[in-house]
Protein backbone atom coordinates (compact mmCIF):
# COMPACT_ATOMS: atom_id res chain seq x y z
CA UNK A 1 0.00 0.00 0.00
CA UNK A 2 1.41 3.52 -0.98
CA UNK A 3 1.42 6.51 1.35
CA UNK A 4 2.63 10.22 1.26
CA UNK A 5 4.88 11.98 3.89
CA UNK A 6 4.95 14.46 4.58
CA UNK A 7 7.16 16.39 2.76
CA UNK A 8 5.35 15.18 -0.72
CA UNK A 9 7.22 11.45 -1.28
CA UNK A 10 5.77 8.48 -1.71
CA UNK A 11 6.60 5.59 0.47
CA UNK A 12 5.31 2.36 -0.57
CA UNK A 13 5.39 -1.27 1.72
CA UNK A 14 8.14 -1.92 3.72
CA UNK A 15 11.69 -2.26 0.92
CA UNK A 16 10.92 0.81 -1.12
CA UNK A 17 11.64 3.49 1.84
CA UNK A 18 15.03 5.26 1.82
CA UNK A 19 15.86 4.55 5.24
CA UNK A 20 15.71 1.30 4.52
CA UNK A 21 18.90 -0.56 2.95
CA UNK A 22 17.59 -3.41 0.75
CA UNK A 23 20.49 -4.98 0.16
CA UNK A 24 20.87 -5.67 4.27
CA UNK A 25 17.12 -4.72 5.10
CA UNK A 26 18.17 -2.63 7.91
CA UNK A 27 15.28 -0.54 10.08
CA UNK A 28 16.06 2.47 12.58
CA UNK A 29 14.70 3.08 15.41
CA UNK A 30 14.77 5.90 17.66
CA UNK A 31 14.28 5.94 21.33
CA UNK A 32 12.95 8.38 23.80
CA UNK A 33 15.87 10.35 24.42
CA UNK A 34 16.68 10.41 20.60
CA UNK A 35 19.18 8.05 20.32
CA UNK A 36 19.60 6.21 16.90
CA UNK A 37 19.58 2.59 16.67
CA UNK A 38 19.92 0.24 13.14
CA UNK A 39 18.21 -3.18 13.27
CA UNK A 40 17.82 -5.41 10.85
CA UNK A 41 14.01 -5.93 9.78
CA UNK A 42 14.43 -9.93 10.86
CA UNK A 43 14.86 -8.62 14.64
CA UNK A 44 12.57 -5.69 14.68
CA UNK A 45 10.10 -7.91 13.45
CA UNK A 46 10.00 -9.90 16.85
CA UNK A 47 7.75 -6.67 18.25
CA UNK A 48 4.71 -6.88 17.24
CA UNK A 49 3.80 -3.62 16.97
CA UNK A 50 6.76 -2.23 14.52
CA UNK A 51 6.04 -5.82 12.28
CA UNK A 52 2.48 -4.06 12.02
CA UNK A 53 3.74 -0.92 12.13
CA UNK A 54 6.14 -2.53 9.06
CA UNK A 55 3.22 -4.11 6.92
CA UNK A 56 1.11 -1.39 7.28
CA UNK A 57 3.55 1.23 5.63
CA UNK A 58 3.56 3.67 8.53
CA UNK A 59 7.35 3.62 8.72
CA UNK A 60 8.24 7.42 7.36
CA UNK A 61 12.08 8.25 5.72
CA UNK A 62 13.32 8.88 9.62
CA UNK A 63 12.22 5.48 11.04
CA UNK A 64 10.35 4.05 13.99
CA UNK A 65 10.10 6.87 16.60
CA UNK A 66 9.09 4.51 20.11
CA UNK A 67 8.93 7.52 22.87
CA UNK A 68 8.15 5.19 25.76
CA UNK A 69 11.48 3.46 25.45
CA UNK A 70 14.48 4.87 26.66
CA UNK A 71 17.93 4.04 24.93
CA UNK A 72 19.23 1.88 27.57
CA UNK A 73 16.27 -0.12 27.94
CA UNK A 74 15.55 -0.27 23.90
CA UNK A 75 19.58 -1.36 23.62
CA UNK A 76 18.66 -4.57 25.62
CA UNK A 77 15.59 -5.13 24.01
CA UNK A 78 17.21 -4.86 20.44
CA UNK A 79 20.28 -7.59 22.16
CA UNK A 80 17.63 -9.76 23.11
CA UNK A 81 16.09 -10.32 19.88
CA UNK A 82 19.16 -9.96 17.56
CA UNK A 83 20.33 -13.14 19.82
CA UNK A 84 17.05 -14.97 19.05
CA UNK A 85 16.62 -14.04 15.31
CA UNK A 86 20.50 -15.35 14.59
CA UNK A 87 20.02 -18.65 16.27
CA UNK A 88 16.70 -19.87 17.15
CA UNK A 89 16.86 -23.68 17.14
CA UNK A 90 20.25 -23.55 19.93
CA UNK A 91 18.03 -24.01 22.58
CA UNK A 92 21.07 -24.38 25.28
CA UNK A 93 22.57 -21.74 23.99
CA UNK A 94 19.38 -19.54 23.77
CA UNK A 95 18.62 -21.02 27.56
CA UNK A 96 21.39 -19.83 28.93
CA UNK A 97 21.57 -16.02 26.97
CA UNK A 98 18.20 -15.50 28.80
CA UNK A 99 19.11 -16.60 32.05
CA UNK A 100 22.29 -13.92 31.80
CA UNK A 101 19.82 -11.77 30.43
CA UNK A 102 17.14 -11.25 33.26
CA UNK A 103 20.02 -11.14 35.61
CA UNK A 104 19.48 -7.76 36.39
CA UNK A 105 18.22 -5.23 38.83
CA UNK A 106 14.37 -5.46 39.98
CA UNK A 107 13.56 -1.62 38.61
CA UNK A 108 15.26 -2.34 35.21
CA UNK A 109 13.37 -5.83 34.69
CA UNK A 110 10.27 -3.83 34.99
CA UNK A 111 11.23 -1.43 32.47
CA UNK A 112 12.39 -4.39 30.14
CA UNK A 113 8.53 -5.45 31.15
CA UNK A 114 7.19 -2.62 30.18
CA UNK A 115 9.01 -2.09 27.01
CA UNK A 116 8.10 -4.90 25.75
CA UNK A 117 4.47 -4.68 26.53
CA UNK A 118 4.81 -1.40 24.40
CA UNK A 119 6.48 -3.49 21.59
CA UNK A 120 4.44 -6.04 22.01
CA UNK A 121 7.62 -9.01 22.19
CA UNK A 122 5.89 -11.77 23.22
CA UNK A 123 8.71 -13.67 24.16
CA UNK A 124 10.31 -11.66 25.72
CA UNK A 125 7.30 -10.52 28.14
CA UNK A 126 7.23 -14.56 28.76
CA UNK A 127 11.10 -14.44 30.00
CA UNK A 128 10.36 -11.45 32.26
CA UNK A 129 6.85 -11.85 33.39
CA UNK A 130 8.16 -15.53 34.43
CA UNK A 131 11.22 -14.40 36.02
CA UNK A 132 9.31 -11.92 38.19
CA UNK A 133 7.09 -14.78 39.46
CA UNK A 134 9.81 -16.95 40.38
CA UNK A 135 11.21 -14.38 42.68
CA UNK A 136 8.14 -13.69 44.41
CA UNK A 137 7.67 -17.54 45.03
CA UNK A 138 10.53 -17.52 47.52
CA UNK A 139 9.75 -14.21 49.07
CA UNK A 140 7.44 -13.49 52.33
CA UNK A 141 4.84 -10.65 52.15
CA UNK A 142 6.86 -8.22 53.02
CA UNK A 143 9.59 -8.99 50.63
CA UNK A 144 7.10 -8.74 48.00
CA UNK A 145 5.91 -5.14 48.94
CA UNK A 146 9.08 -3.87 48.86
CA UNK A 147 9.92 -5.33 45.29
CA UNK A 148 6.67 -3.58 43.84
CA UNK A 149 7.29 -1.02 46.14
CA UNK A 150 3.51 -1.72 47.49
CA UNK A 151 1.86 0.72 50.62
CA UNK A 152 -0.09 -2.01 53.02
CA UNK A 153 -3.27 -0.63 53.43
CA UNK A 154 -4.27 -3.31 55.71
CA UNK A 155 -5.43 -2.48 59.17
CA UNK A 156 -3.58 -4.89 61.34
CA UNK A 157 -6.53 -6.86 62.00
CA UNK A 158 -7.11 -7.44 59.07
CA UNK A 159 -3.47 -8.77 57.77
CA UNK A 160 -3.81 -11.27 60.67
CA UNK A 161 -6.71 -12.83 59.84
CA UNK A 162 -5.93 -12.61 55.96
CA UNK A 163 -2.93 -14.99 57.65
CA UNK A 164 -4.52 -17.09 59.64
CA UNK A 165 -6.84 -18.33 57.02
CA UNK A 166 -4.05 -20.04 55.66
CA UNK A 167 -1.30 -20.04 58.31
CA UNK A 168 0.80 -22.72 56.48
CA UNK A 169 1.03 -20.70 53.61
CA UNK A 170 3.15 -18.13 55.20
CA UNK A 171 5.56 -20.34 56.96
CA UNK B 1 1.70 4.09 29.15
CA UNK B 2 3.78 5.63 31.76
CA UNK B 3 7.13 6.53 30.68
CA UNK B 4 10.67 4.26 30.63
CA UNK B 5 12.91 6.95 29.82
CA UNK B 6 16.22 6.63 31.59
CA UNK B 7 15.89 7.90 34.85
CA UNK B 8 18.95 10.21 36.23
CA UNK B 9 21.67 8.53 37.88
CA UNK B 10 21.03 8.42 41.65
CA UNK B 11 17.12 8.00 41.22
CA UNK B 12 15.45 5.01 41.28
CA UNK B 13 12.92 3.98 38.37
CA UNK B 14 9.08 4.14 39.02
CA UNK B 15 8.11 1.46 41.22
CA UNK B 16 5.89 -1.57 40.07
CA UNK B 17 3.00 -0.38 41.62
CA UNK B 18 2.22 1.34 38.55
CA UNK B 19 2.23 -1.29 36.61
CA UNK B 20 -0.67 -1.64 34.24
CA UNK B 21 -3.12 -4.37 35.43
CA UNK B 22 -3.00 -6.85 32.96
CA UNK B 23 1.07 -7.28 33.05
CA UNK B 24 0.61 -7.54 37.36
CA UNK B 25 -2.08 -10.58 35.91
CA UNK B 26 -0.05 -12.30 33.64
CA UNK B 27 2.77 -12.38 36.62
CA UNK B 28 0.26 -13.67 39.26
CA UNK B 29 -1.43 -16.22 37.35
CA UNK B 30 2.43 -17.75 36.66
CA UNK B 31 2.40 -18.37 40.82
CA UNK B 32 1.87 -21.66 42.12
CA UNK B 33 -0.87 -21.91 44.70
CA UNK B 34 0.74 -21.59 48.13
CA UNK B 35 2.34 -18.01 46.74
CA UNK B 36 -1.16 -16.73 45.79
CA UNK B 37 -2.41 -17.56 49.15
CA UNK B 38 0.32 -15.35 50.37
CA UNK B 39 0.16 -12.28 48.36
CA UNK B 40 -3.37 -11.91 49.42
CA UNK B 41 -1.95 -10.66 52.47
CA UNK B 42 0.27 -8.12 50.60
CA UNK B 43 -2.09 -5.42 49.61
CA UNK B 44 -6.29 -4.60 49.37
CA UNK B 45 -5.51 -4.76 45.32
CA UNK B 46 -3.90 -7.91 45.59
CA UNK B 47 -6.09 -9.51 47.53
CA UNK B 48 -9.01 -7.97 45.72
CA UNK B 49 -7.56 -10.02 42.13
CA UNK B 50 -6.36 -13.05 44.36
CA UNK B 51 -10.05 -13.47 45.72
CA UNK B 52 -11.85 -12.99 41.93
CA UNK B 53 -13.23 -16.63 40.54
CA UNK B 54 -12.50 -15.02 36.67
CA UNK B 55 -8.87 -14.86 37.98
CA UNK B 56 -8.81 -18.50 40.15
CA UNK B 57 -10.72 -19.94 37.22
CA UNK B 58 -7.78 -18.63 35.05
CA UNK B 59 -5.60 -20.07 37.28
CA UNK B 60 -6.46 -23.16 37.44
CA UNK B 61 -6.16 -23.56 34.04
CA UNK B 62 -2.66 -22.84 34.06
CA UNK B 63 -1.77 -25.69 36.62
CA UNK B 64 -0.12 -28.73 35.45
CA UNK B 65 -2.35 -32.28 35.33
CA UNK B 66 -0.20 -34.15 38.13
CA UNK B 67 -0.23 -38.06 38.54
CA UNK B 68 -0.67 -39.06 42.04
CA UNK B 69 1.63 -41.39 43.96
CA UNK B 70 0.35 -43.15 47.07
CA UNK B 71 2.89 -45.21 49.64
CA UNK B 72 3.42 -45.39 53.20
CA UNK B 73 6.71 -45.51 54.95
CA UNK B 74 7.83 -47.23 58.10
CA UNK B 75 8.35 -44.88 60.76
CA UNK B 76 10.84 -46.39 63.35
CA UNK B 77 13.11 -44.89 65.83
CA UNK B 78 16.49 -45.43 66.63
CA UNK B 79 17.22 -46.39 69.87
CA UNK B 80 20.90 -47.72 70.83
CA UNK B 81 20.41 -50.94 70.09
CA UNK B 82 19.00 -50.48 66.35
CA UNK B 83 15.90 -49.37 64.86
CA UNK B 84 12.94 -49.93 66.92
CA UNK B 85 9.26 -50.23 64.84
CA UNK B 86 7.07 -48.42 66.34
CA UNK B 87 3.71 -49.58 64.43
CA UNK B 88 3.46 -46.60 62.85
CA UNK B 89 3.57 -45.58 59.38
CA UNK B 90 3.75 -42.10 57.13
CA UNK B 91 0.80 -42.05 55.09
CA UNK B 92 2.33 -39.99 51.65
CA UNK B 93 0.43 -39.05 48.34
CA UNK B 94 2.81 -37.03 45.89
CA UNK B 95 2.04 -35.42 42.88
CA UNK B 96 4.40 -35.89 40.20
CA UNK B 97 5.09 -32.93 37.64
CA UNK B 98 6.01 -34.70 34.47
CA UNK B 99 7.51 -31.37 32.59
CA UNK B 100 9.42 -30.31 35.37
CA UNK B 101 10.08 -33.95 36.87
CA UNK B 102 9.14 -32.28 40.61
CA UNK B 103 7.47 -35.06 42.87
CA UNK B 104 5.61 -32.71 45.49
CA UNK B 105 3.97 -34.10 49.12
CA UNK B 106 0.48 -33.61 48.84
CA UNK B 107 -0.79 -35.72 51.48
CA UNK B 108 1.29 -36.78 54.77
CA UNK B 109 0.65 -38.18 58.28
CA UNK B 110 1.66 -40.14 60.37
CA UNK B 111 -0.99 -43.12 60.98
CA UNK B 112 -1.31 -46.95 62.49
CA UNK B 113 0.40 -49.42 60.53
CA UNK B 114 -1.58 -52.44 58.79
CA UNK B 115 -1.02 -56.25 57.65
CA UNK B 116 0.65 -55.05 54.57
CA UNK B 117 -0.18 -58.40 53.40
CA UNK B 118 -3.94 -57.85 52.90
CA UNK B 119 -4.77 -54.29 51.19
CA UNK B 120 -7.79 -54.06 52.02
CA UNK B 121 -6.55 -53.82 54.94
CA UNK B 122 -5.05 -50.13 54.68
CA UNK B 123 -6.80 -47.67 56.37
CA UNK B 124 -6.24 -44.84 54.01
CA UNK B 125 -7.58 -44.29 50.36
CA UNK B 126 -7.28 -41.89 47.88
CA UNK B 127 -10.61 -42.58 46.13
CA UNK B 128 -10.87 -39.95 43.16
CA UNK B 129 -10.11 -36.84 42.06
CA UNK B 130 -11.26 -34.28 40.39
CA UNK B 131 -11.22 -30.47 39.72
CA UNK B 132 -8.25 -30.39 42.24
CA UNK B 133 -10.16 -31.86 44.60
CA UNK B 134 -9.57 -35.28 46.51
CA UNK B 135 -12.26 -37.76 47.95
CA UNK B 136 -10.14 -39.51 50.61
CA UNK B 137 -10.84 -41.41 53.71
CA UNK B 138 -8.68 -42.72 56.60
CA UNK B 139 -10.84 -45.37 58.83
CA UNK B 140 -14.61 -44.97 58.05
CA UNK B 141 -14.41 -41.39 57.47
CA UNK B 142 -14.51 -39.85 53.93
CA UNK B 143 -13.36 -36.43 53.04
CA UNK B 144 -13.70 -34.27 50.34
CA UNK B 145 -10.27 -32.11 50.40
CA UNK B 146 -8.15 -29.54 48.69
CA UNK B 147 -4.74 -30.19 49.19
CA UNK B 148 -4.22 -26.24 47.91
CA UNK B 149 -5.62 -24.85 50.80
CA UNK B 150 -5.75 -27.32 53.12
CA UNK B 151 -9.47 -27.14 53.08
CA UNK B 152 -12.16 -30.20 54.23
CA UNK B 153 -15.49 -31.52 54.22
CA UNK B 154 -16.29 -34.93 55.86
CA UNK B 155 -18.91 -36.86 53.36
CA UNK B 156 -21.60 -38.60 54.84
CA UNK B 157 -23.36 -40.35 53.17
CA UNK B 158 -22.31 -42.71 52.08
CA UNK B 159 -21.00 -44.41 54.93
CA UNK B 160 -18.02 -46.55 53.90
CA UNK B 161 -19.21 -49.48 56.15
CA UNK B 162 -21.27 -49.99 53.63
CA UNK B 163 -20.49 -48.60 50.35
CA UNK B 164 -18.06 -48.47 47.89
CA UNK B 165 -16.87 -45.61 46.54
CA UNK B 166 -16.99 -45.47 42.57
CA UNK B 167 -16.03 -42.18 41.28
CA UNK B 168 -16.59 -38.16 41.72
CA UNK B 169 -17.29 -35.97 39.80
CA UNK B 170 -18.95 -32.69 38.56
CA UNK B 171 -22.63 -32.22 37.51
CA UNK B 172 -21.72 -30.09 33.88
CA UNK B 173 -25.38 -28.96 34.05
CA UNK B 174 -25.38 -27.92 37.86
CA UNK B 175 -22.02 -27.14 38.88
CA UNK B 176 -22.61 -29.78 41.51
CA UNK B 177 -20.09 -31.66 43.12
CA UNK B 178 -21.08 -35.41 42.95
CA UNK B 179 -20.02 -38.86 44.50
CA UNK B 180 -21.12 -42.08 42.67
CA UNK B 181 -20.70 -45.52 45.16
CA UNK B 182 -22.35 -48.59 45.33
CA UNK B 183 -23.50 -51.30 47.53
CA UNK B 184 -24.40 -54.80 47.53
CA UNK B 185 -27.55 -56.15 48.10
CA UNK B 186 -26.45 -59.98 49.34
CA UNK B 187 -29.95 -60.84 49.21
CA UNK B 188 -30.88 -60.30 45.99
CA UNK B 189 -26.76 -60.53 44.84
CA UNK B 190 -27.14 -57.35 42.84
CA UNK B 191 -25.19 -54.40 43.25
CA UNK B 192 -27.40 -50.72 43.97
CA UNK B 193 -25.35 -47.58 42.76
CA UNK B 194 -26.27 -44.59 44.61
CA UNK B 195 -25.12 -40.55 43.56
CA UNK B 196 -24.71 -38.03 46.62
CA UNK B 197 -24.00 -34.40 45.99
CA UNK B 198 -21.20 -32.90 48.25
CA UNK B 199 -22.49 -30.98 51.18
CA UNK B 200 -25.70 -32.50 51.48
CA UNK B 201 -27.59 -35.13 53.21
CA UNK B 202 -29.36 -36.57 50.72
CA UNK B 203 -28.29 -39.62 48.52
CA UNK B 204 -30.77 -41.53 45.60
CA UNK B 205 -30.39 -44.32 43.85
CA UNK B 206 -29.99 -44.69 40.15
CA UNK B 207 -32.61 -46.55 38.30
CA UNK B 208 -31.58 -48.92 36.31
CA UNK B 209 -32.90 -48.17 32.42
CA UNK B 210 -33.09 -50.92 29.67
CA UNK B 211 -30.23 -52.28 30.05
CA UNK B 212 -28.86 -55.73 28.64
CA UNK B 213 -28.93 -59.07 30.33
CA UNK B 214 -25.03 -58.89 29.75
CA UNK B 215 -24.87 -55.40 31.73
CA UNK B 216 -27.21 -55.90 34.43
CA UNK B 217 -24.44 -59.07 35.39
CA UNK B 218 -21.56 -56.91 34.75
CA UNK B 219 -23.08 -54.44 37.45
CA UNK B 220 -24.30 -57.01 39.85
CA UNK B 221 -20.35 -58.12 39.58
CA UNK B 222 -19.63 -54.73 41.37
CA UNK B 223 -15.71 -54.70 41.91
CA UNK B 224 -15.18 -58.95 41.03
CA UNK B 225 -15.88 -57.46 37.58
CA UNK B 226 -15.09 -54.24 37.53
CA UNK B 227 -11.81 -51.81 38.88
CA UNK B 228 -14.08 -49.21 40.55
CA UNK B 229 -11.48 -48.32 43.01
CA UNK B 230 -9.90 -47.00 39.86
CA UNK B 231 -11.93 -44.45 38.68
CA UNK B 232 -10.73 -42.52 35.05
CA UNK B 233 -12.96 -38.98 35.07
CA UNK B 234 -12.75 -37.39 31.20
CA UNK B 235 -15.31 -35.48 29.83
CA UNK B 236 -18.48 -35.66 31.88
CA UNK B 237 -17.73 -39.48 32.17
CA UNK B 238 -16.58 -41.89 34.75
CA UNK B 239 -14.77 -45.41 32.97
CA UNK B 240 -13.41 -47.88 34.97
CA UNK B 241 -11.80 -50.96 33.85
CA UNK B 242 -12.88 -54.73 34.01
CA UNK B 243 -10.91 -57.22 36.25
CA UNK B 244 -10.42 -59.42 33.57
CA UNK B 245 -7.38 -58.73 31.07
CA UNK B 246 -7.06 -58.37 28.81
CA UNK B 247 -9.92 -55.95 28.51
CA UNK B 248 -12.49 -56.47 26.03
CA UNK B 249 -14.93 -53.49 27.00
CA UNK B 250 -14.59 -50.51 29.17
CA UNK B 251 -17.29 -49.64 31.36
CA UNK B 252 -18.56 -45.76 31.09
CA UNK B 253 -21.08 -44.15 33.26
CA UNK B 254 -22.39 -40.89 31.41
CA UNK B 255 -22.48 -38.16 34.68
CA UNK B 256 -25.55 -36.53 32.97
CA UNK B 257 -27.60 -38.81 31.57
CA UNK B 258 -27.25 -41.14 34.53
CA UNK B 259 -26.81 -44.19 32.32
CA UNK B 260 -23.78 -46.84 32.13
CA UNK B 261 -22.51 -48.13 28.42
CA UNK B 262 -20.17 -49.96 26.96
CA UNK B 263 -16.86 -48.84 25.16
CA UNK B 264 -15.21 -51.33 23.37
CA UNK B 265 -10.94 -51.22 23.20
CA UNK B 266 -9.39 -51.44 20.30
CA UNK B 267 -8.65 -55.15 18.72
CA UNK B 268 -6.22 -56.97 20.47
CA UNK B 269 -4.82 -55.15 23.68
CA UNK B 270 -2.29 -56.45 25.47
CA UNK B 271 -2.61 -56.97 29.30
CA UNK B 272 -1.46 -53.93 30.62
CA UNK B 273 -3.75 -50.93 30.37
CA UNK B 274 -4.12 -48.08 31.75
CA UNK B 275 -6.78 -44.68 30.64
CA UNK B 276 -5.30 -40.85 30.36
CA UNK B 277 -6.12 -37.81 28.62
CA UNK B 278 -4.71 -36.84 25.89
CA UNK B 279 -5.79 -33.31 23.85
CA UNK B 280 -8.99 -33.26 25.97
CA UNK B 281 -10.10 -36.71 25.05
CA UNK B 282 -10.19 -40.07 26.52
CA UNK B 283 -6.27 -42.24 25.53
CA UNK B 284 -5.43 -45.64 26.15
CA UNK B 285 -1.95 -47.28 26.59
CA UNK B 286 -1.44 -50.63 26.42
CA UNK B 287 1.44 -53.11 26.37
CA UNK B 288 3.16 -56.03 27.25
CA UNK B 289 4.81 -57.03 30.69
CA UNK B 290 8.36 -57.05 30.14
CA UNK B 291 8.33 -55.61 26.51
CA UNK B 292 9.92 -53.03 24.99
CA UNK B 293 7.21 -51.43 23.10
CA UNK B 294 3.96 -49.40 24.41
CA UNK B 295 1.13 -48.15 22.53
CA UNK B 296 -1.23 -44.92 22.53
CA UNK B 297 -4.51 -45.01 21.42
CA UNK B 298 -6.98 -41.67 21.08
CA UNK B 299 -10.07 -42.26 21.14
CA UNK B 300 -12.03 -40.27 18.45
CA UNK B 301 -15.80 -40.88 19.45
CA UNK B 302 -17.78 -42.78 21.74
CA UNK B 303 -20.81 -43.82 19.95
CA UNK B 304 -18.82 -45.79 17.18
CA UNK B 305 -15.93 -46.55 19.45
CA UNK B 306 -13.32 -45.35 16.92
CA UNK B 307 -9.72 -45.84 18.31
CA UNK B 308 -7.06 -44.20 16.61
CA UNK B 309 -3.55 -45.45 17.36
CA UNK B 310 -1.64 -42.24 18.14
CA UNK B 311 1.97 -43.65 18.73
CA UNK B 312 4.43 -46.52 19.65
CA UNK B 313 7.22 -46.12 21.81
CA UNK B 314 10.12 -48.19 21.76
CA UNK B 315 11.92 -48.49 25.26
CA UNK B 316 15.18 -49.78 25.75
CA UNK B 317 14.36 -52.92 26.99
CA UNK B 318 17.87 -54.43 27.68
CA UNK B 319 18.18 -51.51 29.83
CA UNK B 320 15.56 -51.94 31.43
CA UNK B 321 16.49 -55.79 32.14
CA UNK B 322 19.49 -54.08 33.64
CA UNK B 323 18.20 -52.19 36.06
CA UNK B 324 14.93 -54.22 37.07
CA UNK B 325 17.01 -57.56 37.36
CA UNK B 326 13.76 -59.35 35.85
CA UNK B 327 11.57 -59.52 33.17
CA UNK B 328 8.12 -58.48 34.80
CA UNK B 329 8.21 -54.45 34.39
CA UNK B 330 4.58 -53.05 33.35
CA UNK B 331 5.05 -49.54 31.44
CA UNK B 332 2.18 -46.80 30.56
CA UNK B 333 2.21 -43.69 29.09
CA UNK B 334 1.40 -41.21 31.31
CA UNK B 335 0.82 -38.16 29.48
CA UNK B 336 -0.20 -36.45 26.20
CA UNK B 337 3.90 -36.43 25.91
CA UNK B 338 4.27 -39.50 25.93
CA UNK B 339 5.75 -39.89 29.21
CA UNK B 340 6.16 -43.49 30.26
CA UNK B 341 6.70 -44.68 33.27
CA UNK B 342 8.44 -48.41 33.84
CA UNK B 343 7.35 -49.96 36.95
CA UNK B 344 10.14 -52.13 37.87
CA UNK B 345 8.71 -53.37 41.84
CA UNK B 346 8.26 -56.54 42.11
CA UNK B 347 6.30 -57.55 44.73
CA UNK B 348 8.37 -57.83 47.78
CA UNK B 349 11.46 -55.63 46.57
CA UNK B 350 12.13 -52.64 46.77
CA UNK B 351 12.07 -51.52 43.10
CA UNK B 352 12.65 -49.39 40.86
CA UNK B 353 10.14 -46.80 38.58
CA UNK B 354 11.74 -45.37 35.60
CA UNK B 355 10.85 -42.59 33.53
CA UNK B 356 10.78 -42.11 29.89
CA UNK B 357 10.48 -39.56 27.80
CA UNK B 358 8.47 -40.67 24.28
CA UNK B 359 11.88 -41.27 22.21
CA UNK B 360 13.04 -43.80 24.62
CA UNK B 361 15.56 -41.45 26.46
CA UNK B 362 15.72 -42.34 30.42
CA UNK B 363 14.56 -39.20 32.15
CA UNK B 364 15.14 -40.25 35.75
CA UNK B 365 14.53 -42.96 37.81
CA UNK B 366 13.45 -43.46 41.25
CA UNK B 367 13.58 -46.17 43.85
CA UNK B 368 10.62 -46.94 46.18
CA UNK B 369 8.86 -49.26 48.18
CA UNK B 370 6.48 -51.82 47.25
CA UNK B 371 3.38 -49.99 48.42
CA UNK B 372 4.00 -47.38 46.03
CA UNK B 373 1.25 -47.29 44.22
CA UNK B 374 0.50 -45.26 40.49
CA UNK B 375 -2.64 -43.98 40.98
CA UNK B 376 -5.04 -43.28 38.18
CA UNK B 377 -6.05 -39.40 40.09
CA UNK B 378 -4.85 -36.56 38.36
CA UNK B 379 -4.75 -33.36 40.52
CA UNK B 380 -4.88 -30.01 38.89
CA UNK B 381 -4.85 -27.76 41.79
CA UNK B 382 -7.14 -24.97 42.10
CA UNK B 383 -8.47 -21.83 44.56
CA UNK B 384 -11.81 -21.97 43.78
CA UNK B 385 -13.82 -21.71 47.07
CA UNK B 386 -16.86 -24.24 47.37
CA UNK B 387 -19.96 -23.47 49.46
CA UNK B 388 -18.92 -27.20 51.13
CA UNK B 389 -15.93 -26.21 52.41
CA UNK B 390 -17.73 -23.46 54.37
CA UNK B 391 -19.87 -25.35 56.05
CA UNK B 392 -17.65 -27.04 57.64
CA UNK B 393 -16.97 -24.56 60.07
CA UNK B 394 -17.89 -26.62 63.43
CA UNK B 395 -15.03 -26.21 65.22
CA UNK B 396 -15.59 -29.20 67.34
CA UNK B 397 -15.52 -31.62 64.25
CA UNK B 398 -12.14 -33.04 64.28
CA UNK B 399 -10.79 -32.90 60.85
CA UNK B 400 -8.44 -35.61 58.87
CA UNK B 401 -4.76 -35.74 59.38
CA UNK B 402 -4.15 -35.95 55.77
CA UNK B 403 -2.28 -32.77 56.08
CA UNK B 404 -0.19 -32.61 59.77
CA UNK B 405 3.04 -34.37 57.81
CA UNK B 406 3.51 -31.42 55.53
Amino acid sequence: MAATTADGSKVVGGGEKSNVDEESKMITLFSSDGERFEVTQEAAAMSQTIHHMMEDGCVDDEGVHLPNVGSSILAMVIEYCNRHVASPDEKEDIRSFDAGFVNVEHHTLFDIIRAANYLDVKELMDLCCQTVADSIKSKSVEEIRELFGIVNDFTPEEEAEIRKENQWAFE
Amino acid sequence: MAEVANPPPGRRAIPLADLPGELLLDILLRLPPKSILRCRAVCTAWRRITTDRAFLLAHHGRQPSQRLLSFVRDVGCNAGCGIIDLNLLDYCVEAVDLRTREFRSVVRFTGNDYSRFDEDDCPFTVHAACDGLLLMSYYDTLYICNPATREWASVRPPSLRTHKIAGLYVHGPSGEYRVLSYREDRRTRTNKFFINTVGSKNMRRIKFGSYSESMRNLLAGGSRSTQFDRPFLSHGKLHWLPQSTPPKNILVFDTVAEEFSWLPTPVETWHVVSLLEVDGTLAMSESRVGTSKVDLWVLQDYKSAAWVHKCRIELPAADIYLIAKHERWTSQVVSADGDVLVDCTDWCTTGWQLHYDRKGNLLRKFQCNPSLSLTTHILKESLLPHPFFRMQQDGSARGPPFFRGL
